[in-house]
């Protein structure tokens, strides 16, 4: 795997994996393999996102306040951390979901064939 | 915060071994066998290593970790090849070093704020003649007096000279030389100068006469009356006069940086209502501007002042502006080309030393392929592996950039010995910040410009390429064009050095060479400046300006000449007021009427110089007399006075005239008399051997006026030469003896050949031509270390392929060629592109040039044949070892 590759689709989905994350906890706290799990279903598998870069993602989302950590147990009964979208975080959230609903509705209507849009 | 990113970070491993336990489970679950399922979800969550990088990325002010930690790393990596260590700091020290002590010199005089009260409101006002507009002027005493009574953007404006070489003598002993600084009252609180012993009355009593006694530097009392506290108010004769000491002054004063002045005289300020006409202008007008006027605005109001001056007295101003710029610009000013110059010569001298470096970088890059795949396979990202290569170039390069300040302090001292003694000693100032920003700032922008190819290069490779290589470095084509295109950027820059320092040897030789217009051999010079109230009476007690001489000066001439001619060896002896070439010559320039002429303006009749002479001072010189005669015994006191032109004279007044048996009249003295002019003389060169002198014209020391207005010091002043077939030691001692035994109290100096005075006056074409010759000795040396760099390496990398041309049949012979080849390519595209290149550079010397072009074809052939030739010769030891290769180690070797 090629370095230059991976930077790329980093940056590109930086920001959106944030969101999906975020989204995914807005529903409940969950641990890092089940957001992931989730994710990857969520997204009909598109999303081709190596897991493990879902964890630097949830230290980003600490720091800045959006999602906090709490101790909990996983099915197999051991150990977890819980991930839990705070107050702060269901707002950006919300931010972010109009400003990408429109965004991709502006992404829509560029890609729509000028005579559907009669 | 901290806390909570450790716990999260040590708690990281714990989570992804869970995560893939969990995503193992599940592929378990969907069918997988163990082993597969472990696998799959590993690669599913990809690099764990690099994961847990990130996480901590997240947390941490990441960039200034790794730096420290690059920065660790890099003094590793340096410390384990010492070898390459220590040539690229070297070189980069010299490189670096020699730039810093070029800026040294740049930031002392031009950079460097001046040391004196308000110094940012300071400002020299000068004339500028509108014919050479390039430099102010020099300006008498009555402009600055009209100046300061017509001009209102100024707090203060006062006149000082630069320090005047004069005689001293007084306090004990033998006279001796002293630099005078005459300035008025006013001058000494405008730029800070307090006394340390005694007083200065600054008040309009002093403004108006004057003071009748002298200060005398901090430097001089030490020096001469060993800091005596009883010296205020001893006589002492200063230059033609005899006053007291009135103080002793603060030390540490140096106005132009040519050193501490010894004493000060204080002049009087002139009449603003004195038309000034033919007042010398020999002084520098420093004026401090009102709180809240600029610059530009000063130079507008005195635009105006200098209109209305040119209307009150248009003798004086005509073709005349007023400039004023800030005071360091205005003393140091001129100096810049020539230190902006040298900085860019060793700029390229540096450019040569970072592309050595950047060669050396290159080829570390490639020792070290192996490594740098390792680290990408474990996963370093090419931005980092990048920045972490530039981390240590840039070490490397401050580690030069330290050394190079540590050599600069060497650099600056010779520097100073080097420079002619007009160049400001300034630089002597201590390390400032500036310095120290500058020397970093190249540190840095070398280090990142040179040190990013390489890193470039380096991070751009093919890992599985460069593992199954087995450590075996390929020969790529692109690599090798960096470095053929560094070392041929490096001969092209070297090449314009050469040239540059090639066309000013060339113009030394020329300059030494050229015929000064008398003959120099067997001749000793001294000169003597007599001191003393047996010679002049300056008291001028009826207020006319005037100031006698007394007649022990025409008696020490003759007896002098006498002695002289006594001494063993001695052929012949002669004097004439100041030698020509010698160096702070300073003619008498009186102006002087054409019998039957209309008088010119005074400025134009006073551009020509009048020296008294011996009578046989032309034969003894050697000067051809072309037509009439020169002086002789016959001219004496009560014969008819006449007088001896040379041909610039006869060219510029008597242009369609034969000027002989014209009749002149020197203004300078009520006792003057009508001269007839008897001869004219071929041309001497004065000032220097480059340029023809100026109109000038000789009288027999005997037909000498008592009373003179002006240049008294002339007359006191005398250059003697003394023929001799065996000039000795000896006989230079004989002759200060005997000078000295004449005139016990004066000064007794410059006692030397006169053949040393012709090859001093090309000091300054000496001193253009070392320090070029240097850098480019060094640039030449560096471009020669470079090539052979080069060379070596290429041929080791071709190791394979020359030993595989052996094996098949090369001749040693052949393979040298092979080699030489590649150097010959480097040498002639370097060499067209260093000329053409040259082309854009030496018009910049042209001024600096005498007697060569800029683009002498002669000078660009030898310095292009004498690079090309250190080229091959850099390239023939490589090419020898290619040559003397033994194919089959080098076969089995792979």
């Amino acid at each position: 795997m090629s370095t230059r590759e991976e930077k790329e689709r980093i940056a590109l989905f930086q920001g959106t994996l944030d969101l999906l994350i975020l989204r995914t906890l807005w529903l409940a706290p969950a641990h890092g393999h089940a957001i992931a799990k989730a994710i990857q279903f969520r997204s009909d598998e598109v999303l081709q996102v190596e897991q493990g870069s879902l964890y630097p993602a949830l230290h980003r989302l600490i720091k800045r306040g959006w999602i906090s950590v709490e101790d909990g147990t996983s099915e197999n009964n051991r150990r977890a951390k819980f991930y839990r979208l705070t107050a702060k975080g269901r707002k950006q959230l919300s931010q972010e979901t109009s400003k990408w609903e429109r965004f991709a509705d502006a992404i829509a209507r560029i890609l729509r064939p000028t005579e559907e849009r009669e | 915060m901290k806390r909570r990113a450790k716990r999260l970070l040590n708690d990281l491993d714990q989570e992804i071994r869970e995560h893939i336990d969990l995503a193992t489970q599940e592929n378990i679950a969907r069918g997988m066998t163990p082993e597969e399922a472990r696998h799959a979800a590993s690669l599913k969550f990809g690099n764990v290593t690099r994961v847990k990088e990130d996480a901590r990325e997240v947390w941490t002010t990441v960039w200034l970790e790794q730096f420290v930690q690059d920065v660790r790393f890099a003094l590793r990596g340096l410390r384990k090849t010492p070898a390459f260590t220590l040539v690229a700091i070297l070189t980069l020290a010299v490189g670096i070093g020699a730039n810093t002590t070029i800026f040294s010199a740049i930031n002392a005089l031009l950079l460097r704020p001046l040391p004196y009260p308000d110094q940012d409101r300071l400002v020299r006002v000068s004339l500028v003649d509108a014919k050479y507009p390039r430099y102010g002027q020099p300006v008498s005493w009555t402009d600055v007096s009209h100046w300061k009574a017509a001009s209102n953007v100024f707090e203060q404006i006062e006149g000082i000279s630069g320090p005047d070489i004069v005689a001293m003598s007084g306090g004990g002993g033998s006279g001796e030389r002293a630099g005078v600084q005459h300035c008025n009252a006013r001058m000494f609180p405008l730029l800070g100068l307090r006394p340390f012993l005694g007083s200065i009355p600054i008040d309009d009593k002093t403004e108006s006469v004057g003071l009748p006694g002298v200060a005398l530097s901090y430097e001089f009392w030490q020096r001469h009356f060993a800091g005596d506290p009883k010296v205020l108010g001893r006589q002492i004769f200063v230059d033609t006069f005899s006053g007291p000491i009135l103080a002793v002054m603060n030390p540490g004063f140096d106005l132009l940086g040519t050193g501490a002045p010894d004493i000060f005289e204080i002049d009087r300020m002139p009449n603003p209502g004195d038309s000034g006409v033919g007042d010398p202008r020999w002084i520098f007008a420093i004026a401090k501007l009102k709180r809240g006027v600029s610059i530009q605005q000063a130079q507008a109001a005195m635009d105006v002042v200098g209109q209305h001056l040119a209307q009150a007295f248009p003798q004086e101003y005509k073709g005349m502006g007023v400039r004023v710029e800030s005071l360091r610009q205005g003393l140091f000013g001129w100096s810049s080309d020539i230190l902006y110059f040298f900085l860019a010569a060793v700029g390229f001298v540096l450019l040569i030393a970072c592309a050595n470096v950047a060669n050396l970088l290159l080829v570390r890059a490639d020792s070290r392929r192996k490594e740098i795949a390792v680290r990408v396979a474990l996963g370093a990202g090419r931005t980092r592996l990048i920045r972490q290569l530039l981390t240590e170039s840039l070490v490397l390069f401050c580690a030069g950039g330290l050394a190079g300040l540590v050599l600069s302090i060497w650099g600056v001292q010779l520097f100073n010995l080097v420079s002619p003694n007009w160049m400001p000693r300034r630089a002597n100032a201590p390390l400032d910040a500036r310095i120290l920003a500058f020397t970093f700032g190249i540190c840095v922008l070398t280090g990142i410009v040179f040190g990013l190819a390489p890193a470039f290069r380096a991070s751009k490779n093919d890992v599985n390429e460069t593992l199954r290589e087995q450590g075996r470095a390929t020969n790529s084509v692109s690599r090798n064009r960096t470095r053929n295109s560094l070392v041929i950027a490096e001969i092209a820059i070297a090449l314009v050095l050469l040239i540059c320092a090639g066309l000013m040897i060339n113009t030394l030789a020329r300059v030494l060479h050229t015929n000064p217009g008398f003959n120099p051999a067997h001749l000793i010079t001294a000169q003597v400046r007599l001191a003393g109230d047996k010679y002049i009476d300056a008291t001028d007690p009826q207020h006319l300006g005037l100031n006698l001489i007394h007649p022990t000066v025409g008696l020490f001439c003759r007896q002098v000449l006498e002695r002289l001619q006594a001494l063993p060896g001695v052929e012949a002896a002669a004097f004439v007021d100041w030698l020509p070439l010698l160096q702070d010559v300073q003619h008498a320039r009186p102006a002087f009427r054409v019998a039957g002429q209309a008088p010119n303006l005074p400025r134009e009749r006073s551009a020509m110089t009048l020296d008294s002479i011996s009578p046989n001072y032309f034969s003894v010189m050697g000067i051809p007399i072309l037509r009439g005669r020169g002086i002789a015994d016959q001219d004496t006191e009560s014969a008819p006075w006449v007088v001896v032109i040379n041909e610039s004279m006869a060219h510029q007044f008597w242009p369609n005239q034969d000027p002989i048996g014209q009749v002149i009249t020197f203004d300078n003295s009520p006792d003057e008399r009508p001269r007839q002019i008897v001869g004219i003389i071929k041309n001497v060169k004065d000032y220097t051997v480059v340029q023809d002198p100026m109109p000038q014209a000789f009288v027999a020391y005997t037909q000498l006026p008592a009373r003179i207005s002006d240049f008294s010091e002339a007359r006191l002043h005398k250059s003697l030469i003394v023929r001799s077939r065996f000039v000795s030691k000896e006989l230079m001692q004989g002759v200060r003896k005997t000078i000295s035994g004449l005139a016990p109290d004066s000064a007794v100096f410059g006692v030397t050949t006169v053949q040393q005075t012709v090859s001093d006056s090309a000091g300054p074409w000496r001193f253009f031509s070392r320090l070029l010759g240097l850098f480019a000795a060094v640039a030449l040396l560096l471009a020669a270390l470079g090539i052979y760099g080069v060379m070596s390496y290429s041929v080791s990398q071709r190791s394979h392929e020359i030993g595989l041309r052996m094996a098949l049949g090369a001749q040693p012979a052949q393979v040298l060629g092979l080699v030489l080849r590649q150097a010959i390519i480097l040498a002639v595209l370097g060499v067209a592109i260093g000329v053409a290149a040259s082309f854009l550079a030496t018009p910049l010397l042209a001024d600096a040039l005498y007697g060569v072009k800029s683009h002498d074809v002669l000078t660009i052939t030898l310095v292009s044949l004498m690079l090309a030739a250190v080229t091959l010769f850099a390239s023939y030891i490589p090419a020898r070892r290619a040559a003397h290769l033994d194919p089959m180690r080098t076969l089995r070797h792979e």
